[in-house]
């Protein structure tokens, strides 16, 4: 039997995030009292102490540090670039403004999850999703077997991308945070002010309507 | 076997099956199939790489979240704690004047009446006031004074917020523990 953890391993990226480069790293005192320290090697919450004590720099950290998540979440609800970038960015606009008002009864993350399924779920109810990028193996040479297998993986992708987008709001949400952020249900339960309970059902609820529409396409 | 799993139960399961569920699993088909189901859909939906932009990305989305956020102010997280010393501090110097003006009070025997200690406002006047010969300055003073408003003078001369804190800063180390061991008293005589 598979666990889940082993489904998720075959996704491009993870939680790692991505650190700061060296030589792009900022030295700089994380309170006003404080020493200069290295902020990158301050862990979230101290980050968020010396955002609210007044740090700017502290927050161009937590951006470097979740940027990467943030957006593949954004990217998962709307599907392209640019569309994805203005979301992310909106994410964290808004961490800016309500950073002060964190009190870290939840990990940084989640709390940046949170506002990024808001802001996603709003601007789908707004916006319906383009349709789905059926040119998006176009490219690829059919005349070798490894490149209809590409093609046919390609249109399979497609297929269950477009299938995802059908599914409603909270199962969508829970499905993408558990399928490719890797949360917990804990997390989850959070980051959508639910019950662990509910996450599961609509986890559960996500993957059979999933496998209908997977069906019926 | 009619009762079959949750849908809880086979998420837990799709995580890795607690042993109960696992037990019933092995012995009920349609469960079996139905986890299987939901184990390959989970593996579809799993296989749905996320496009990754150009690692040149990064560096401007980070610049462009910079530039939204510049307008913005950080501000504080405003806590009693960080200003609780000053009203504090005002209190303890108040004390202290009422202390200082407490032992400087003119000595009254007690039972003297109060006709007895005011002076007639003659005597006062030429027993307050010295004959001088005025330089100038005098009038120049008293010139200045005339054109003063009272409510500027009162303005000027009323003691503003931190005047407290600021007489304080400026007394020596041994006028701040003369200070405190008058306060103390006071306080101690409350």
């Amino acid at each position: 039997m598979r666990s889940a953890a082993g489904v998720f391993a075959n996704t491009t990226w993870g939680r790692d995030g991505v650190r700061p480069r060296t030589g792009m790293t900022p030295k700089v005192r994380a309170s006003g009292a404080e020493p200069s320290v290295d902020l990158t090697t301050l862990d979230d919450g101290a980050l968020v102490r010396a955002f609210q004590g007044g740090n700017r720099d502290a927050f161009d950290v937590i951006v470097v540090r979740h940027r990467r998540q943030v957006y593949h979440l954004c990217r998962r609800f709307v599907r392209n670039h640019e569309d994805a970038s203005d979301l992310a960015q909106d994410v964290f606009v808004r961490a800016f403004k309500g950073l002060q008002r964190f009190k870290g009864d939840a990990s940084l993350a989640t709390w940046l999850y949170r506002i990024g399924v808001n802001v996603c779920l709003n601007r789908v109810a707004q916006k319906r999703p383009e349709s789905a990028e059926l040119d998006a193996a176009a490219d690829v040479d059919a005349r070798t077997p490894d490149a209809l297998h590409e093609l046919l993986r390609g249109e399979r992708a497609v297929a269950v991308q477009a299938a995802i987008e059908k599914l409603p709001p909270k199962q969508k949400a829970t499905l993408m945070l558990r399928v490719y952020q890797e949360c917990t249900h804990e997390e989850i339960a959070t980051a959508l002010g639910s019950t662990v309970g509910a996450v599961k059902a609509n986890f559960f609820h996500a993957l059979g309507n999933l496998r209908r529409m997977l069906k019926t396409s | 076997m009619t009762k079959h799993l949750s849908p809880e139960e086979f998420v837990d399961a799709l995580d890795g099956a607690p042993p109960a569920s696992a037990a019933h699993l092995a012995e009920c088909a349609e469960c079996r199939e139905e986890f299987v189901s939901l184990q390959v859909t989970l593996g579809e939906a799993g296989g749905v790489e996320a496009d990754e932009p150009s690692p040149l990305f990064w560096d401007h989305f980070s610049a462009r979240v910079k530039q939204a956020t510049a307008d913005e102010s950080v501000g504080t997280s405003w806590s009693w704690g960080r200003f609780a010393w000053k009203p504090a501090v005002a209190l303890m110097a108040a004390a202290g004047a009422l202390a200082i003006g407490f032992y400087m009070r003119p000595a009254v025997e007690p039972g003297a009446s109060l006709a007895g200690r005011v002076q007639p406002a003659t005597e006062l006047a030429s027993a307050a006031v010295p004959a001088f010969e005025d330089d100038g300055s005098w009038s120049l003073v008293t010139a200045l004074a005339s054109e003063l408003d009272w409510n500027e003078l009162s303005q000027a001369a009323a003691p503003s917020d931190g005047t407290a804190d600021a007489m304080i800063e400026e007394l020596t180390s041994e006028q701040r523990e003369t200070l405190a061991r008058l306060l103390q008293k006071e306080i101690g005589d409350l």
